[in-house]
């Protein structure tokens, strides 16, 4: 089973990247809609055209007038000061280097949130229950709260606040039946 | 005894900042607080002529520092080593305490409970805590002892752009610090109501020294409001301390 | 433990998985051994040190990166460098700041809203490449080359000026650099005594001097470590200091001599103090004899300028100007004269200072000795040609570089004429800018100018670290590696402590950036130019060092710089210029030629309006121009601006310190709203403000519109007529303070030589003009 959350990961990971060519296909959005379907939530049609999702996303996570509603790295939102590459950085790397692993290509800051969810997946996958709990309680499901409430609170387009509230509800599972039990 | 101390000297400093970016860089000081600050004075008339100044501030590690006195950790007895001869002493400190042998200021970050008494204590505002993090503790300048043991200077005298800053130990005698506290031309930021030994001295025009102590020097005993922790502040710094543990 | 009952999916949703090839594990891969740099230690301590160059400013200190687990933790002076040694200042400390400033640009990017609204959607590099020179060529073959213009500032930017240069526009350096701040200065002194004197850096040894004269220089307020470190040895060491600002700046507090002078006024103290130490026999009449031509022509030109004459125009007393004068007598020759760094004050008249300076060093023999202005030392390195593709492009019919200004070529084109021609297609259509590592909205008098010629522009590309105002008014936004994250051409440093080092990287790029070299060979690739041929900058590197005999291996083993001998002075039979007599030119026949003043003549720019100040404006030490507003330690160290208000006024006018007052200028534009410093250290007829505040960026989070830019009421301008340099401190404001609008006293009555500027219609002072 756990094989299967790791897809669902690794499908907001690559949902949480850029919009551009595999996550603007029908496909992607096709199980991107199932999955919602899943968990009970609201989906439109789902055809979005890659310009205004590009545009969104880079309003919403890139650079935008006013700052970015929600900057995808931990750093920004784990004792930073909204700050790139302090202690939410560190802690990302350092439960990397605990499972062994690193960045296979070395540009996005390690905290990078779609680099996070392939972390989580990569961990489901492997079944490492114990490092995934921790990995979720110390750090990821702490900054996800409050950046989900962020992308939120910024009048987000139907498709981010969808994914959203999609990777909180499979975190909030992961949660309940992964960590609340091992600890 | 030895006794760490400084030596600014404003007739060089051109208060660029520096040496409190270098502080905040070497110990990832949050911008919202600093262990070393510079502010300016000035353009303004003195007796002396117009002065336009500043004051490079940090802790001064006092000779009776009040934030030691009100710390409510109960004494603990260390053994302290002194760096030149090697020599060892036990006494018991609080959380935190003055180096029976270099006369740094220090906190036990492993003791301190976060109740931010010494904060409140310090009449040169040089503390700040954390209220931020989940288990808070009292931070501000150590002299950067843990450079020292390394052989390296402070932080802040290594990039002071004009060597405004000159460190030493006082007991020494051939130390430049010794010579310039000697020749009697250093003042300290003190006042008839507040003089508890600052070893952090400052030099400079006749002029420039004048704003500074009339800008800067405490007149308030801020040690003598610090309300003793309750039990209970106690009481939940342990949780805060227990929780933030697992 | 209990059970784990797992979420399960629903079959369609996995079959809809399944479907997917999902990127996800491929993120990571096995780890390999650690990079070095122990992380036990606290603070700094134990991390890999990596020699290399700051760029905080154009100084350029030397500088270790102390970088632990790929992550830059530290900046500190680089101890073999003998300018600075361990020494950095704040900007420099806080370099760590740019790299990791999630407002970063990070990857390429493309307008998608109007130009300077800020909707931007990300593009891949090839796309943004194409686009960019799709545009140039598209805009060179409907409008020939030379509606290519090119704006820049900074190490690499020279690479994308040779793909401009390459395309043939005359318009492919017109650095804002030199035309809005140190051109006068360098003109002067490159035509009185055949180097550049002032440009990039100040070849003015303060160090060794007996007395100092800063003209209007703030040493201490404008940080480059090693003029700051020679300054404070120099006073140190016992020279006397003479300050002469219409504000008492920093130095000024530290000076044994201080001038206030009337702003617009300084030649006529420098023609004033030619005359006297003439008149007296208090020059070096050895040194004028033999290294210097038109001594003859430069005492008739002073005949008449008195201390007395020149008194009650300067608005100085006239024995503290004899005294400073004796002061600076008595060193010489060893006694520095600054010669000036910001030079663009008010357009006519600016050359000529700086040539006043000149000579009056000149006069004092302060040229090639100990404490005096020196030579730079020439330093080896190999050149590489990779700048250089191309060749000199054609002149056109009329030309924007030469046909204006005499001197401009030497520069480049004046902004001020690009962006008339962009504007108004005057001499001829400038229709495509690139610009790379400048803010053109925040550093070209008359942003309102800038913004209007933008908007006619067929495209606009920038390279840029940060979302500046000029990044929102681009098209395409290129985004550039910091110069934590690259290298860049060897660097060589010719002053008093000689040494040659150069740029590395301290850490991988971060997101999607890219070097300026990368940059400029793909779009040199893209438009069909054989350049840039080097893999990459690091084979340029090693090919320069090759001539120091040097290769990077060997450069780092020596902690990546390598001190060199200095050859600053001269002995006085040795003494040779590289001016057509060999000598010092006092009077310079090139300008005569060109139907200019050959020597210094006062030229005095109108005083403000009755019930305006004139705006003047610095440097605080923590920030370079606009480039550092949204550094978050910067920022936090002194995040606004304040106005200086002489405290006479102050008190007259009903206003205290703290007051937050909006500014407004003689053409009816407005500041942003910025707090008042009131104080005895300003004249009563000027107010100052720092400058590069008040950023109009919304997507800079933490400097947007904090404090006020000088750069948005500075909106009236002159051009030198050498060089055609656009003037800064030609505008007068006045003070509004809620809704009233409040006339500034006037407390400094002028003497008849000196005309008042004269308002438009309709914007005469509230209280009228009869007071
Ligand atoms: S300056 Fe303040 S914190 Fe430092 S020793 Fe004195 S009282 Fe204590
Ligand atoms: S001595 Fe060290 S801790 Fe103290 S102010 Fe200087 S850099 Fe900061
Ligand atoms: S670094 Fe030195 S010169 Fe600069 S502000 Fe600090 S003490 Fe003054």
């Amino acid at each position: 089973m756990t094989s299967q959350l790791s897809s669902v990961f690794k499908l907001l990971a690559d949902g949480f990247s850029y919009p551009g060519g595999e996550n603007l296909s029908p496909e992607f959005f096709k199980a991107v809609k199932e999955l919602a379907r899943d968990c009970g939530l609201q989906t439109g049609t789902m055809d979005y055209g890659s310009q205004e999702l590009q545009e969104e996303y880079t309003r919403l996570f890139i650079n935008a007038p006013g700052g970015v509603a929600a900057p995808p790295y931990a750093s920004v939102y784990v004792a930073g000061q909204g700050l790139l590459m302090q202690e939410g950085h560190a802690q990302a790397q350092e439960f990397y280097s605990r499972a062994g692993l690193q960045l296979a290509d070395g540009q996005e800051p390690a905290d990078f949130l779609p680099l996070e969810l392939a972390f989580t997946a990569v961990l489901l996958e492997r079944g490492d229950l114990v490092l995934l709990s921790e990995f979720l309680e110390k750090h990821l499901w702490r900054w996800f709260q409050v950046f989900e409430r962020r992308v939120e609170a910024s009048g987000p387009h139907p498709y981010y606040s969808l994914l959203v509230r999609l990777t909180l509800f499979y975190l909030n599972k992961l949660k309940e039946e992964v960590f609340d039990e091992t600890t | 005894m030895s006794q760490l101390a400084m030596v600014i000297d404003l007739k060089r400093c051109v208060g660029c900042h520096a040496c409190a970016l270098a502080c905040r860089a070497e110990w990832s000081i949050p911008v919202d607080y600093h262990r070393n600050w510079v502010y300016r004075m000035g353009p303004e008339k003195t007796p002396h002529g117009l002065s336009y100044t500043f004051y490079p501030g940090l802790c001064n590690h006092c000779d009776d520092p009040k934030c030691v006195s009100v710390c409510p950790v109960d004494p603990e007895e260390r053994t302290f080593k002194d760096p030149k001869t090697g020599k060892k002493k036990t006494i018991a400190i609080h959380a935190t305490f003055k180096h029976p042998f270099t006369g740094a200021v220090l906190i036990d970050k492993t003791r301190c409970i976060g109740c931010g008494s010494c904060v409140e204590a310090c009449p040169y505002g040089a503390r700040y805590l954390n209220e931020e993090l989940d288990d808070p503790k009292a931070d501000k300048c150590t002299f950067c002892v843990e450079r020292l043991e390394a052989g390296e200077q402070p932080a802040c005298v290594k990039t002071c752009i004009t060597r405004a800053r000159i460190f030493g130990d006082l007991s020494d005698k051939s130390s430049e610090v010794h010579k310039i506290v000697a020749s009697g031309k250093a003042i300290r930021l003190t006042s008839k109501e507040v003089n508890i030994g600052p070893n952090v001295y400052y030099t400079g025009l006749k002029k420039d020294t004048h704003l500074l102590i009339k800008t800067y020097a405490p007149h308030e005993r801020k040690w003598e409001n610090v309300k003793a922790p309750t039990r209970r502040d106690i009481i939940m710094a342990a949780v805060r301390r227990l929780k933030s543990a697992v | 433990m209990k059970r784990r009952r797992f979420l399960k999916l629903s079959a369609s949703a996995c079959a809809a998985l399944a479907a997917l090839e999902l990127k996800g594990t491929g993120m990571f891969r096995p780890a390999a051994a650690s990079t070095g740099g122990s992380t036990d230690l606290p603070g700094s301590l134990g991390a890999k040190d990596i020699p290399s160059v700051c760029e905080m400013c154009f100084w350029r200190c030397p500088i270790v990166g102390k970088v632990k687990n790929g992550k830059l933790v530290k900046i500190e002076g680089n101890p073999k460098s003998p300018a600075n040694d361990t020494r950095v200042c704040a900007r420099g400390n806080s370099g760590i700041q740019l790299l990791y400033d999630p407002d970063r640009l990070k990857y390429p990017m493309k307008r998608t809203g109007k130009r300077g609204e800020g909707k931007w959607a990300r593009i891949s590099w090839d796309e943004a490449l194409d686009e960019v020179a799709h545009n140039m060529k598209k805009v060179v073959d409907k409008h020939g080359p030379h509606a290519l213009a090119y704006f820049d500032h900074g190490a690499s930017a020279e690479f994308m000026r040779g793909v401009f240069k390459a395309l043939g526009t005359e318009n492919y350096t017109n650095e804002p650099a030199f035309f809005q701040c140190v051109g006068p200065a360098a003109l002067a002194f490159i035509k009185s005594m055949g180097y550049i004197t002032s440009g990039t850096r100040q070849y003015v040894d303060m160090k060794n001097a007996k007395a100092i004269l800063l003209v209007a220089s703030h040493i201490g307020e404008n940080v480059h470590v090693s003029h700051v470190k020679e300054y404070m040895e120099g006073l140190d060491n016992g020279a006397k200091l003479v300050v002469v600002d219409p504000r008492f700046s920093a130095p000024a507090g530290k000076a044994d001599i201080y001038l206030p002078i009337r702003p617009g006024t300084d030649t006529a103290l420098l023609l004033a103090w030619m005359n006297f130490i003439i008149e007296n026999g208090l020059y070096d009449k050895d040194f004028v004899k033999n290294h210097c031509t038109g001594f003859d022509d430069v005492k008739a030109a002073v005949k008449k300028c008195t201390i007395e004459w020149a008194a009650p125009i300067c608005d100085l007393k006239a024995e503290d100007m004899k005294r400073a004068i004796i002061t600076l007598a008595d060193a010489r020759p060893h006694v520095a004269i600054h010669p000036g760094r910001h030079a663009t004050w008010y357009g006519k008249g600016d050359t000529s200072r700086h040539q006043a300076l000149a000579i009056l060093a000149s006069l004092f023999g302060a040229v090639g000795v100990p404490g005096g202005l020196y030579f730079p030392t020439p330093v080896k390195k190999a050149h590489s040609e990779c700048a250089e593709c191309g060749g000199e492009p054609e002149t056109p019919d009329k030309s924007i570089q030469e046909d204006y200004y005499p001197f401009a070529s030497m520069f480049g084109s004046p902004t001020s004429k690009i962006i008339k021609a962009s504007r108004t297609g005057d001499p001829y259509p400038v229709k495509l800018w690139g610009i790379n590592g400048v803010n053109i909205l925040q550093t070209i008098p008359n942003p309102y100018h800038t913004m209007e010629a933008i908007n006619k522009l067929d495209f606009i590309f920038c390279e840029e670290i940060l979302p500046t105002e000029t990044a929102m008014w681009s098209d395409i936004v290129l985004p550039g590696a910091t110069y934590l994250e690259r290298f860049d051409a060897v660097y060589t440093y010719d002053l008093l402590t000689p040494y040659i080092t150069v740029r590395q990287p301290m850490v991988k790029s971060m997101f999607e950036t890219r070097s300026s070299y990368w940059i400029a060979g793909q779009l040199a690739k893209r438009l069909g130019m054989d350049c840039f041929q080097r893999k990459n900058i690091k084979e340029i590197v090693e090919e320069e060092l090759q001539g120091a005999g040097l290769t990077l291996e060997s450069l780092d083993k020596k902690g990546g710089l390598v001190p060199l001998k200095a050859n600053p002075y001269r002995e006085r039979k040795d003494l040779k210029f590289n001016t057509d007599s060999g000598k010092i030119a006092l009077s310079v026949e090139d300008y005569a030629d060109e139907d200019l003043d050959p020597v210094p003549k006062f030229i005095p720019t109108p005083a403000p309006p009755k019930g305006f100040a004139r705006l003047i404006y610095g440097r605080v030490p923590v920030h370079t121009f606009s480039r550092t507003m949204n550094n978050s330690w910067l920022h936090n160290e002194w995040p606004e601006n304040e106005l200086w208000l002489n405290d006479e006024a102050a008190s007259k006018m009903g206003l205290k310190d703290g007051d937050e007052v909006v500014l407004e200028n003689q053409d009816g534009k407005k500041s942003l709203p910025i707090k008042l410093k009131v104080t005895p250290g300003i004249r009563p007829d000027v107010v100052y403000m720092a400058h590069g505040y008040g950023c109009r960026s919304k997507m800079l989070t933490k400097a947007f519109e904090k404090g006020a830019s000088d750069q948005f009421v500075i909106t009236r301008y002159e051009n030198d007529p050498f060089m055609g340099a656009s003037s800064h401190r030609t505008n007068f404001v006045r003070i509004i303070k809620g809704t009233k609008v409040m006339d500034i006293p006037d407390l400094c009555p002028l003497p008849p030589q000196l005309p008042r500027f004269q308002l438009k219609k309709g914007h005469t002072a509230k209280t009228g003009g009869g007071k």
